[in-house]
């Protein structure tokens, strides 16, 4: 029997204790005698996990930095070229083509759907000849070492659910996130530092982000993302008060474990063991999180290799150098969000901003990796929630049209641990519309991280209201083509 | 148009004449038993007729039979016990004629022991022809599964490799071989040699029959053998004539082997193989083509002392599990002072540690002839140590180590020749150390399995 249904074996939940008692005791003993855990057993988080039997085989990746560009960038902009588009520019994008399928509001009631070429221009790069628009200069010279999937698609067409679709493998909110499942099923390689670390670009508005991106769902609380702040508090309220040292809290925090450890007897929450190993993770914290956030020691040639804005925290840059410093205290799942993709209208200034701000930071988080040995096991993804449509938002006419939501292709990119290098995976038609290769299903996406993580994604699930979860739920194939 | 042959003609009777004997000769054994036990006055004539009946017809079944088989859609040995006890059973029911018509007098349990003898070897031709006909698991196919347990094969697809390395497989002989014998060699034996063509071995094969060379090397598609096998079903000329045509994997399988050179002793390794060749491997041999990594041989190590893995955990190091069922084990030191003494902890585990990671923590030369001691090292992470040239020397002695991370070292170029000696290294960190880029450039043009790295 899979022990994974008995997250929280000993203990009950409210509904497990409902549901045992309402069979009887003797119910309850035939359990203990099916599958013989411990009913009273001491438990904590580690043997929690040992139940998973975890990694199910060999890992190529020990640890993911994903880059997730939140709002959607243009696909047919910076990585899917499409000379056809040039040639049609202005024309109306054929029926045939554009399908039956729905569009968003936004564009729907639109009279006309003018196709239109992107004005940057695309050059080959590398051994391996992958085409790069020039909106990212230092992307384009590692093109080498990076795996190219353009036929991701996904079926929610706006961002909040495809945001939470990418990211929970579910579009409705509550199911626990992919860095919630991967600290869940692997647990720490650094008992300082949570297993999930988020970093969010400051001062940058568009598309909301929310929380439950990197929540834990119904997984317990321990698992959810940390966030780390730029500025003074990068973790919120981890500081001791005023007049509190760090050996009045260590007592605080003894004695208050030893009450709720007889509270955790009287009443088993195991929320309860939850909150006792965060206490005691933040009391960690307090010395892990400033060293780590520490950038002070870093050359001025690291400096300059991640860009200018690397030297004001809470950019995408600075963020980046961050996630290479928790890569190197063996973090497991690094998650950076960007904001500000969404370009409805202004699509040609806007998506100059927004690459500029990301470009020579990704490539040069990836060469910094790379030098110091660490790509070898760690998976660096760059992509946004969907694609955005090869017709026209608003006239073509006007100097500020944008493209609309596509989800129907879209282009991501990976590289280092398990993925093969200077290659692309899948091909939109010459519309960059409609798949005609080898398509990539978010499910299949994650599917494949987890298989890159030494996890089978069937194999990971936790029992919730009565039935078993998994990340991709009862889909997901894994995209063996691209695994080196 | 299929020629009138006599031979084939008749032969194809056996399976209706093979009944009769069987018929008369149960009758004459059922009637002696019912005569004997009801103790009928009952003329024994017509028990020694029914046995004259059974010798006749066994007499024409062995016969047809005898044809049947020189046809030669059969293997010899697959045949061969139903052959000869056919005809043994031929001569046993004329003794037995001979007994029961009192022709033949010999000793007085002659009467019994006949119909015993007769009867076991009825059973075991019926029983062979049967698993000729019908093959080997009709019988018992539908049996409950007590029975099956013992009688009934399960089928497997042609041949697995699975457990076996790639580099040892054999294309031809281990190949192909099984396809032709599958499909091919009843009827292009040494015994018979349908169309002069004998497909035993690959020297034969390339001998050819009548009609010249069967395969014309590397061309698969004037290669008669190829053209014969992928001809319409309804052709005259497609092969195999009866029986099951090769499946489409199989007939790709023939003509990769043919378009890649057909040699004896080529193996699977000497060929690059496609995406889809390997596919079709995997699919027909369960052939896994992926270089397999040296954990995957460690697989037999004695378990993990869980109570001495404990104890690493005092010495501020850190271990993990590779994965489930894999008895080896990561490493890696969490303090920044390491001492002699807690690499020896480490060396509890010699056989069981692949990868170590001491970053930064004042490792030394001295030190590093104990790491060399970790015989399935694969992976050794000791970026920032003040290692040099001299520490790395004792590394040579890793015979599995792939990868080796040394940025901010003090190892300079004279490290690259030890890195050279190293058959298994794939990968060598060097940024931020005393090596330099002409030398590294050097190195990797001239060691093409390994690549060195300074900075990207």
């Amino acid at each position: 029997m899979n022990c994974n249904d008995h997250h929280h074996n000993e203990k009950f939940t409210r509904r497990d204790f409902l549901t045992k008692t309402s069979l009887g005791l003797g119910a309850l003993t035939l359990g203990s005698l099916i599958n013989p855990t411990p009913a009273l057993g001491n438990i904590n988080s580690n043997n929690l996990r040992e139940n998973l039997n975890l990694p199910h085989f060999p890992a190529k990746a020990k640890r993911i930095i994903y880059l997730f560009q939140s709002g959607a960038p243009s696909h047919l902009d910076i990585f899917d070229y499409k000379p056809l588009l040039k040639k049609m520019h202005g024309k109306e994008i054929p029926d045939s083509v554009r399908g039956e399928q729905r569009l968003t509001g936004m564009t729907a009631g639109q009279a006309s759907f003018p196709l239109v070429s992107s004005i940057f221009n695309f050059k080959q790069h590398g051994k391996s000849g992958i085409w790069m628009s020039d909106l990212m200069p230092h992307t384009s010279k590692i093109v080498d070492e990076l795996c190219f999937i353009k036929s991701m698609y996904t079926e929610e067409i706006n961002h909040d659910p495809a945001v939470t679709f990418l990211q929970t493998g579910s579009n409705l909110p509550g199911r626990p996130s992919m860095g919630s499942w991967v600290s869940y099923g692997l647990g720490s390689d650094n008992k300082n530092l949570p297993e999930f670390v988020v970093l969010v670009t400051k001062n940058k508005s568009g598309q909301p982000l929310y929380a439950r991106s990197w929540g834990n769902g119904f997984l317990p609380s321990k698992y959810q993302g940390v966030q780390f702040r730029s500025g003074k508090d990068a973790v919120l309220y981890l500081e001791n008060p005023p007049g509190v040292t760090g050996d009045i809290r260590k007592e605080q925090l003894d004695y208050l474990k030893k009450l709720e450890d007889e509270n955790y007897n009287d009443i088993g929450d195991p929320e309860i063991l939850s909150r006792m190993s965060q206490y005691e993770m933040a009391y960690r914290m307090q010395t892990s999180v400033p060293e780590v956030m520490d950038v002070s020691n870093e050359p001025d040639y690291i400096f300059d290799m991640y860009g200018e804005d690397s030297k004001n925290p809470g950019t995408f840059a600075a963020n980046c150098l961050l996630a290479r410093k928790l890569v190197e205290k063996d973090v497991k799942f690094i998650q950076l969000y960007h904001q500000g993709w969404d370009q409805h209208g202004n699509l040609n200034n806007d998506i100059k901003i927004q690459c500029k701000e990301t470009d020579q930071a990704s490539a040069a988080l990836i060469k910094d990796l790379k030098q110091r040995g660490l790509l070898e096991d760690t998976l660096v993804i760059w992509g946004g929630e969907f694609g955005r449509t090869s017709y026209t938002q608003g006239s073509i006419d006007s100097p500020s049209y944008g493209r609309d939501h596509h989800p129907r292709c879209f282009t991501i990119f990976m590289a280092g641990a398990g993925v093969k290098k200077g290659i692309t995976y899948g091909a939109t038609d010459e519309f960059g519309y409609n798949l005609t290769e080898d398509p990539v299903h978010v499910h299949d996406f994650q599917a494949t991280i987890m298989h890159l993580l030494g996890i089978d994604h069937e194999r990971l699930t936790f029992k919730h209201q009565g039935r078993r979860y998994r990340l991709t739920d009862v889909h997901g194939h894994v995209v063996k083509n691209i695994l080196s | 148009m299929i020629v009138f042959d006599i031979s084939s003609f008749f032969g194809r009777f056996h399976p209706i004449v093979v009944h009769l004997p069987i018929g008369f000769i149960f009758l004459a054994i059922f009637l002696e038993i019912y005569v004997a036990y009801k103790k009928l006055n009952f003329s024994r004539r017509i028990i020694s007729f029914c046995w004259f009946l059974g010798f006749i017809s066994s007499f024409f079944a062995a016969l047809f039979g005898w044809l049947l088989a020189s046809n030669g859609y059969y293997i010899e040995e697959n045949i061969y016990i139903h052959r000869w006890s056919g005809i043994l059973i031929v001569f046993l029911s004329f003794i037995g004629w001979g007994i029961k018509a009192r022709i033949i007098n010999l000793f007085k349990s002659q009467d019994s022991f006949i119909n015993y003898t007769v009867l076991i070897f009825l059973l075991i031709v019926g029983h062979q022809g049967g698993n000729i006909t019908h093959g080997e698991n009709y019988l018992f196919e539908y049996a409950p599964d007590f029975v099956k347990k013992y009688f009934y094969k399960e089928k497997n697809q042609l041949i697995s490799y699975k457990e076996k390395e790639i580099d040892s497989i054999e294309v031809f002989s281990e190949l192909i071989l099984p396809v032709f014998e599958n499909k091919c060699i009843a009827c292009h034996n040494n015994d018979i040699s349908s169309g002069g063509l004998n497909m035993i071995s690959l020297e034969k094969i390339l001998v050819g029959g009548a009609a010249g060379s069967s395969i014309i090397d590397g061309n698969s598609l004037s290669s008669p053998i190829f053209k014969r096998i992928t001809l319409p079903q309804s052709h005259s000329k497609f092969m195999p004539p009866s029986g099951e045509p090769l499946t489409y994997d199989e007939i790709n399988l023939i003509e990769w082997w043919i378009n890649n050179g057909v040699k004896n002793d080529i193996r699977l390794i000497d060929i690059e193989l496609s995406n889809e060749e390997e596919l079709l491997l995997a699919r027909l041999f369960e052939i896994d083509t992926k270089p397999k990594p040296w954990y995957e041989k460690l697989k037999n190590l004695e378990e993990l002392n869980s109570e001495e893995l404990k104890k690493l955990e005092v010495k501020n190091l850190s271990w993990k599990q590779l994965a489930n069922n894999y008895p080896v084990i990561e490493i890696k030191f969490n303090g920044n002072d390491i001492s002699d003494d807690v690499l020896n902890e480490i060396l509890k585990f010699n056989k069981h540690v692949i990868s170590l990671t001491i970053k930064k923590s004042g490792l030394n030369d001295s030190q590093i002839n104990i790491i060399s001691k970790l015989e399935n090292l694969m992976i050794l992470n000791i970026q920032n140590n003040p290692i040099t040239d001299d520490g790395i020397k004792g590394i040579n002695s890793l015979n599995h180590l792939e990868r080796l991370n040394l940025y901010g070292t003090n190892v300079t170029d004279k490290s690259l020749e030890t890195f050279a000696s190293i058959k298994s290294l794939k990968k060598i960190y060097l940024w931020n150390t005393k090596v330099s880029k002409e030398k590294v450039s050097e190195f990797n043009r001239e060691n093409k399995s390994k690549e060195a790295l300074l900075d990207f």
